[in-house]
């Protein structure tokens, strides 16, 4: 019997070693932790259980038989965070460069199962160099097989892919399928094709890290939705953001305890300029709601003129999306309304309500908004909003002009609350605009054609640049003001906690992709 | 008499009105804003708010005082110690407004509160005091030169100053201008008074003092004396009664010494008079403090009785009634000033909440306390947070149940004296006796107890390592 | 990997232990959470008070005083080898209040040159007036206080360059 023990435990000293200790050593000196080391450190202390441990590769070509280590370059398995079930697996970069093969594949494929059937998030630690040639067209199965159950665990459990090392060629496409996707600056890349193959084929010189680091897909592509400074911080991000979600579709996320207050915030009755083209930082207005310090910002660099992220409001968790005025005013765009409507539908899938704050002069206008499809996109965010079941509160704080008015969660496409500050301009267009053209005779009649404009304008301006026309019609359920907000909204929401809405029956709508 | 308005606060506070209850006389309490729930408001009769936090602005406002205690037509008022206790204006104040003041007569305040006038005062009475000079200093040069001929080490004195605040040891003559501008502005800020005299500075000496009572009758007794020499930065932190080096003698020599000090001044009620004893046996007249001290209770316990009470009758008009020969000193009797002071940073004050704050009770144990659980150890006033008098029927009885006191005295939330106090009365110089006022200088650091904490420390964590090995062994579950 | 573990106690103390240290320790539980312990033949009461596995923290009582344990094991060790943590101490670049008071008088200025234990200003509290000499030699960057402010232990007062 002893005989058989010390077999079992020479094995698992193997497999912890995974590619070995001057390898784990080398991560060490490019400032990674190892794949044992993450999960360790991010899982609850003593929780992990690994599965699959001893699985091994089956492939003999290329001399491949010769070398063999156990667990074959990824940790799988469950453990807690900070006490709720999670299922998690880690490439291993020392062992074959944590390149992905048949039984690699298998072994993801498992875990990402028993989280769908358990209904516990999905974690996945990025950190291969791609398929792992000597396995061929077996590894390009492998990631088939795991894009697949991504997508069949999309909207069932919420999905997190942390980038901390190279994920090129195919192996991006799960990351880019899962809800969240995490990067660690300088010793992250993503990309479908590397910088060699993009020298020879476009004639392009560029580094790893400007096609595709951490900085890159955070600003340019949007790939990223967070960026951190180091392994650590990484995992960290990873937990703070697990605390706003649930475990599955079928669950809300857990409230943390509050004691409620009067809940007045006097310091939003002066974040709103005098003037009216003067900006603001939303980000102000957003903490002046939420619970203090509970906001998580995703996409923070990336279509800085729309925010988004989750936060605390009395303990529940909220996602927020807000205009934000200090970046081109504030404008839809593309790339604004992408990013917002990714949002709204994971909101939607998580049970996560929803607080839109509203400052939009409209859509952004130019050549290339039009020719990207402004109007494909910005139908994307309509489309999202109005399909969104969650709770949806509307808070405008400035202008709403427009189309962009219908867009950000107007009464009409659905929302349960809508409230306006007495700062609020609900109108068609902005009062130069309109003024320009509906008295456009009298202005050009008038001698003096500057002073006639401003004198509609302000005419216009006091009539229709407020929130009292669309209040008198119901559009807007109460102007409060602004440092009433957060006790509002604690309200609402309390409200409309048991919300239930009924959908037609189909298949999925077809939105505008 | 039938009202006494104590003009103070915490320990001191409740402990004059105990007395005042035992005798069936009212109390009425002041308190400043940071005090509303302090224990010596809640303990009073009647209460009143004279102020904001600082001393300055609630009980340093004599005129405020003697308003609140018209109003209340009070009788008399207790100053007790430190504020205006020694503030000859505010007795004359109190006795225009026709209310008695539980003290000496302003005149005798304002003579001993001047050092170089108490001197001057006592000069006729051929007492021994310290070689020095005899008028405040103006000129530091003048005053260097003076220095340099008495000889330094030389200590600065502030010529208002008291219960050893006001006071600089210049070891060369290379510190002399600093310490000298530190001392006066120091005294300035503090007093109100610059004026600084320098006297020479005794190394190696004890600080023992003789509790006095005079009545208007001419009785004037001592009940024995109080060695005060544990000090740190010259205040107090460990007095004993009786010393444990006077023979019956120079015991009787020092205290017809103190009577006739007491009535140089035309002196009334309770005082304390200051020696300095070095170590061959002389005695020097320092100073006279025209109040009821911090430590006037290892006097009671030695001597069996209530000095409050005697302060009390006196003020009334009465005669003493014991007489000095029927005064015995029975047992040995102890006090540990408890202050909230980190004592292993410098003594730096410790400002926080009390959130474990447990009185050690039992046989020979005596608390004279002003905080409770829970409160707050405020900025504004002195960090004293009670003191810990122990009795017994020896010296070294009384040490013993000092030292289960301490133990059983729970206080966290800040640092206190009270790991010193071990230190000092595990000492082998203090339970032999022999030590003087340069024993903390000589015997103490920081480090001692440190290394005490660091091996305590060392448990800590073993046992916590220890018990964390067999958490790991604890299945835990997804919640 | 070695099985060492860093305790640090009260963020004061700290010490290098492994299995091997605990196993030796003279203790015996007296009740739950109560320890009697023998350490070179003197006795120690011991109670743990509070624990965090998670956290990997505990209270722990010893003869009277309260100390807080904080446990790192390898893994933690490691990341701080690493050096995860932003930025490398320097030579004492803040001068803090020790303790809680007034400030009565600043007698540098933004820019000057200082050298070890010159007088940098006066803090007075509880009626005593305390001068706090300059840590080192150095020069003043920025100064965060003004004569009359009111600090507590802790603040900011003098940042050197």
């Amino acid at each position: 019997m002893e005989n058989k023990i010390k077999e079992l435990n020479d094995k698992i000293a193997l497999a912890s070693l995974g590619g070995g200790l001057k390898r784990i050593q080398k991560q060490h000196e490019k400032k990674r932790l190892s794949a044992r080391e993450r999960v360790d450190y991010l899982m609850d202390e003593g929780s992990f259980e690994e599965i699959g441990m001893l699985v091994t590769h089956r492939t003999s070509d290329f001399g491949m038989d010769k070398e063999i280590y156990y667990g074959d370059g990824v940790i799988t398995g469950y453990g807690t965070i900070n006490g709720r079930l999670v299922y998690i697996f880690a490439q291993d970069f020392t062992v074959f460069g944590g390149s992905l093969s048949e039984t690699h594949a298998e072994k993801i494929c498992k875990v990402m199962e028993m989280a769908v059937k358990m209904g516990a998030p999905m974690i996945g630690l990025n950190d291969s160099g791609g398929a792992r040639i000597q396995e061929g067209v077996r590894s390009l199965g492998g990631y088939a097989d795991i894009f697949y159950r991504n997508v069949q665990a999309s909207g069932v459990i919420p999905q997190i892919s942390a980038i901390m090392g190279p994920c090129a060629g195919g192996a991006v496409y799960s990351p880019a399928m899962t809800d969240f996707t995490m990067m660690v600056e300088g010793s992250s890349y993503m990309f479908v094709t590397g910088p060699n193959v993009v020298k020879a084929v476009t004639n392009e010189t560029v580094t790893s890290e400007e096609l595709g680091g951490a900085i890159a897909h955070s600003t340019k592509s949007g790939v990223a939705h967070i960026v951190s400074g180091n392994d650590q911080e990484c995992l960290d991000d990873l937990k703070r953001l697990l605390s706003y979600l649930p475990q599955s579709n079928k669950e809300t996320p857990a409230k943390l305890p509050y004691v409620l207050d009067d809940e007045i915030r006097m310091k939003l009755a002066a974040v709103i300029p005098e003037s009216t083209n003067k900006p603001y930082d939303m980000h102000e207005v957003i903490s002046g709601i939420i619970d203090t310090d509970s906001f998580y910002e995703i996409h923070k660099n990336f279509a800085e003129n729309i925010i988004v992220g989750f936060a605390r409001l009395a303990g529940r968790s909220v996602g927020i999306i807000a205009n934000q005025p200090l970046f081109l005013a504030g404008v839809l765009g593309v790339r604004s309304s992408k990013k917002a409507a990714r949002f709204t539908r994971f909101c939607d899938c998580f049970n996560i309500p929803l607080i839109v704050l509203v400052d939009v002069p409209g859509f952004l206008p130019g050549t290339d908004q039009e020719w990207e499809g402004i109007i494909i996109h910005g139908a994307k965010l309509l489309y999202a909003l109005s399909e969104a079941t969650v709770p949806r509160v509307t808070v405008i704080t400035r202008k709403a002009y427009g189309g962009a008015y219908d867009v950000m969660n107007s009464k009409h496409i659905g929302a349960d609350m809508n409230f306006a500050w007495p700062t609020a301009e609900i109108a068609v267009m902005g009062a130069k605009g309109a003024s320009e053209i509906i008295f456009k005779k009298e202005i050009s009649d008038a001698e003096d054609h500057e002073a006639k404009l401003l004198e509609k304008e302000n005419e216009y301006a006091e009539l229709f640049a407020n929130p009292y026309i669309a209040a008198q019609r119901g559009f807007i359920d109460e102007v409060i003001l602004p440092q009433d907000t957060r006790r509002k909204l604690i309200k609402a929401f309390s409200m409309l906690e048991n919300k239930v809405s009924v959908t037609p029956n189909r298949k999925h709508g077809n939105i505008p992709l | 008499m039938k009202k006494i308005l104590v003009a103070n606060r915490g320990e001191i506070a409740i402990r004059v009105m105990k007395t005042a209850q035992k005798m069936g006389i009212k109390t009425v309490a002041v308190y400043s804003t940071a005090d509303r729930n302090s224990p010596h408001v809640k303990y009073a009769d009647e209460a009143v708010w004279i102020g904001e936090s600082p001393s300055n602005k609630s009980y340093l406002l004599g005129s405020k005082i003697i308003e609140v205690a018209k109003v209340l037509n009070v009788d008399a008022i207790h100053p007790g110690y430190g504020f205006l206790s020694e503030n000859a204006e505010f007795a004359d104040e109190v006795e225009k407004n026709n209310i008695i003041f539980i003290g000496p007569k302003p005149k005798s305040i304002e003579i001993m509160g001047s050092k170089l006038a108490a001197k001057e005062a006592v000069l006729k009475y051929n007492i021994p005091m310290v070689p020095g000079v005899d008028h405040a200093i103006i000129d530091i040069e003048e005053a260097k030169e003076t220095a340099k001929l008495i000889g330094f080490p030389i200590l600065i004195k502030a010529s208002a100053g008291g219960g050893g605040k006001g006071m600089r040891i210049v070891e060369k003559e290379s510190d002399f201008e600093t310490q000298m501008n530190r001392a006066i502005s120091e005294a300035v800020a503090a007093f109100g008074d610059g004026s600084v005299f320098i006297e020479k500075y005794v190394a190696s000496s004890r600080h023992i003092e003789i509790q006095i009572m005079a009545d208007s009758h001419g009785n004037v007794l001592y009940f024995f004396e109080r060695e005060c020499s544990i000090q740190r930065r010259h205040q107090k932190v460990i007095e004993e009664a009786p010393s444990s080096v006077l023979t019956p003698e120079i015991r009787k020599k020092m205290g017809e010494a103190a009577v006739l000090v007491a009535k140089s001044c035309d002196y009334l009620g309770a005082g304390t008079v200051e020696f300095l004893y070095d170590e061959n046996d002389n005695f020097y007249f320092l100073e006279m403090n025209t109040r009821l001290q911090v430590e006037h209770p290892v006097s009671e316990m030695i001597s069996g009785v209530d000095l409050v009470e005697l302060q009390i009758r006196v003020a009334r008009g009465e005669a003493l009634a014991i007489k000095q020969e029927d005064l015995k000193i029975k047992g040995h009797a102890l006090e540990l000033r408890v202050y909230a002071e980190d004592c292993m940073n410098d003594f730096l004050p410790s400002v926080g909440l009390l959130d474990v704050y447990q009185l050690p009770t039992g046989e020979g144990i005596r608390v004279d306390n002003g905080f409770e659980q829970g409160m707050d150890v405020p900025i504004f006033y002195d960090p004293m947070l009670s003191k810990l008098i122990t009795y017994g029927k020896s010296r070294e009885e009384a040490i013993e149940i000092m030292l289960k006191a301490i133990d059983k005295y729970k206080i966290e939330g800040v640092e206190t004296t009270l790991p010193f106090g071990k230190f000092v009365f595990e000492h082998e110089a203090f339970r032999s006796g022999k030590f003087d006022t340069n024993f903390v200088k000589k015997y103490y650091s920081p480090e001692v107890i440190v290394d005490q904490k660091a091996k305590e420390a060392e448990i800590a964590a073993l046992i916590a390592l220890k018990q964390y090995f067999e958490d790991q062994k604890i299945v835990r579950l997804p919640n | 990997m070695s099985s060492d573990f860093k305790v640090k106690v009260n963020d004061t103390f700290e010490f290098d232990f492994n299995t091997e240290n605990t196993s030796k320790l003279d203790s015996v539980s007296v009740e739950k959470n109560k320890f009697h312990i023998l350490q070179k033949n003197l006795p120690y009461k011991a109670e743990i008070i509070c624990s965090d596995f998670n956290q990997k923290k505990y209270t722990v009582k010893v003869n009277n005083n309260i100390y807080q344990v904080a446990i790192s094991n390898p893994l933690d060790i490691l990341i701080k080898e690493l050096g995860f943590g932003a930025g490398i101490s320097k030579v004492i670049q803040l001068l803090k209040a020790p303790m809680p008071g007034l400030i009565l008088e600043i007698n540098v200025e933004v820019g000057q040159t200082v050298k070890e234990n010159d007088n940098l200003l006066i803090l007075t509290a509880m009626k005593m007036e305390n001068s706090l000499l300059s840590p080192r030699d150095g020069v003043i960057k920025s100064i965060a206080i003004n004569v009359g402010d009111s600090v507590i232990k802790g603040d900011l007062l003098i940042e050197f360059e």
